[in-house]
């Protein structure tokens, strides 16, 4: 019997792909194509050809989709390759130097989750995100834009990142504290 | 590539479904035309043994340049400049071998960049994968350099000189150049001087006889007799060394057979 693709999960479309039927691919760029307009949108806040890199990303992800293991999930997977095109995007306009190293992943860093406290947080920062968002250095607004809008798990920006879990906790600390600070002070003063 | 036409509204967040259709059968002519080609898993598997590849092979070179640096400063004699007070440890550290280790940093720095590109590496912070390569680096180094490898290696050089590795153990049992650190055999004992021969087994111009006068308060230890192979550091001034370190040395290290 066969199971609608509304049905399966984006792990068994990538199987199906991987096997041959290039038609569900399309699937997989109906569910995350606006994700990713999203998440390019907020992170690249000034780049005036998101949809061309959105293309690359879903070309790249298809000429690679045999590498990615069906045992894990597919969206840090794609989300990965999603943000390397950003930050290459970035590198390419950027005149800052390049960071070739990430002090945030030297040391260990504890990894506290309390998910109703998260749950509040993420209730509360979405509502102040837009405000303070474009003042926020690239790294800083990419772990905000990951964590509150895309909701998506430490573990799992953690495997987009390349960075420990840990790294990711702390860094959303720092983000939240740098995007408070960048907010206006009326809205500072509602908080 | 076929460019999607700008949106409108740069400010939105969101892809108009008018533009969905466009740029999704965009991306699927490409496939559907065979423009993009999904990469063979070999292609993968192939990348994966690679970076394996490289990374056991920088993992082996870095424990082989580890068991080099501690066989070094054990044949050279460096070894026993850390018993000879501030000034042995401060030679030490100035005669120490720090290229090589620093090739071996490198490498360690290396393996980690590969590490970090699979779950298990980028998962944990980078002080652990580093203690983690060093130790095994380190541990494997001292099996290293428990074999007669080293020691094959360096007799082999000395019959016939070895291709590209040879270098490396070229002079190996001088400590210093033949600066103010020296290896002989003692051929005569006077108070608190002694004539050495001196030699550093390479059979070359500096080899020859000097004396060795005791800097005060360092007095010549009892055990050593006429005959004995001693390691001297200490000012070289014509000829003469006025040492501030003597110590003899064992037979099995570094000698020739």
């Amino acid at each position: 019997m066969k199971i609608p693709e509304a049905q399966l999960t984006d792990e068994q479309i990538a199987l199906l792909v991987q096997q041959g039927d290039k038609e569900k691919f399309g699937f997989l760029m109906d569910r995350y194509e606006q994700k990713l307009f999203r998440y390019g949108k907020k992170f690249l806040f000034d780049w005036h050809n998101i949809e061309d890199l959105i293309q690359e990303i879903f070309l790249k992800a298809y000429q690679n989709i045999k590498s990615f293991d069906v045992s894990q999930k597919f969206s840090p997977w794609i989300y990965r390759i999603a943000h390397n095109s950003f930050i290459n995007a970035i590198k390419k306009t950027s005149r800052s130097p390049l960071s070739f190293f990430d002090f945030d992943t030297l040391i260990p860093h504890p990894e506290h989750i309390d998910e109703v406290a998260q749950e509040h947080d993420r209730k509360a920062m979405r509502k102040i995100i837009d405000q303070g968002l474009q003042k926020l250095s690239s790294n800083y607004r990419e772990i905000i834009i990951l964590f509150y809008l895309e909701e998506l798990s430490y573990k799992e920006i953690g495997d987009i990142l390349h960075v420990p879990p840990g790294t990711v906790g702390i860094r959303l600390q720092r983000a939240k504290k740098q995007l408070k600070e960048n907010l206006p002070a009326d809205v500072k003063l509602h908080l | 590539m076929n460019k999607i036409p700008p949106q409108s509204d740069p400010s939105a967040s969101s892809i108009p479904e008018t533009l969905h259709e466009k740029f999704k059968n965009s991306v699927l002519d490409k496939i559907k035309k065979g423009e993009v080609h999904m990469r063979p898993k070999a292609y993968f598997v192939l990348k994966l043994i690679l970076l394996i590849t490289v990374g056991v092979l920088a993992l082996l070179t870095s424990s082989v340049l580890i068991s080099f640096i501690i066989f070094s400063v054990n044949v050279s004699g460096k070894m026993f400049l850390l018993g000879f007070g501030a000034r042995g440890i401060s030679m030490f550290f100035l005669l120490f071998p720090w290229k090589i280790l620093v090739i071996n940093v490198l490498l360690l720095f290396l393996l980690e960049w590969l590490i970090k590109r699979f779950q298990f590496g980028y998962r944990r912070p980078f002080i652990y994968l580093l203690s983690c390569a060093l130790a095994i680096s380190i541990v494997a180094g001292l099996i290293i350099n428990a074999t007669p490898l080293h020691q094959a290696i360096l007799k082999s050089n000395e019959e016939r000189h070895l291709p590209v590795i040879g270098s490396f153990y070229e002079h190996l049992r001088r400590p210093t150049d033949g600066r103010d650190v020296v290896r002989g055999v003692v051929i005569t004992i006077s108070g608190n001087s002694l004539t050495l021969q001196a030699d550093d087994l390479d059979n070359d111009h500096d080899d020859g006889i000097r004396k060795v006068i005791m800097a005060p308060p360092i007095q010549i230890p009892n055990f050593i007799k006429i005959g004995d192979l001693i390691f001297v550091a200490g000012d070289l001034r014509d000829d003469q060394i006025f040492a501030f370190g003597i110590r003899k040395i064992e037979p099995n290290v570094g000698n020739r057979k």
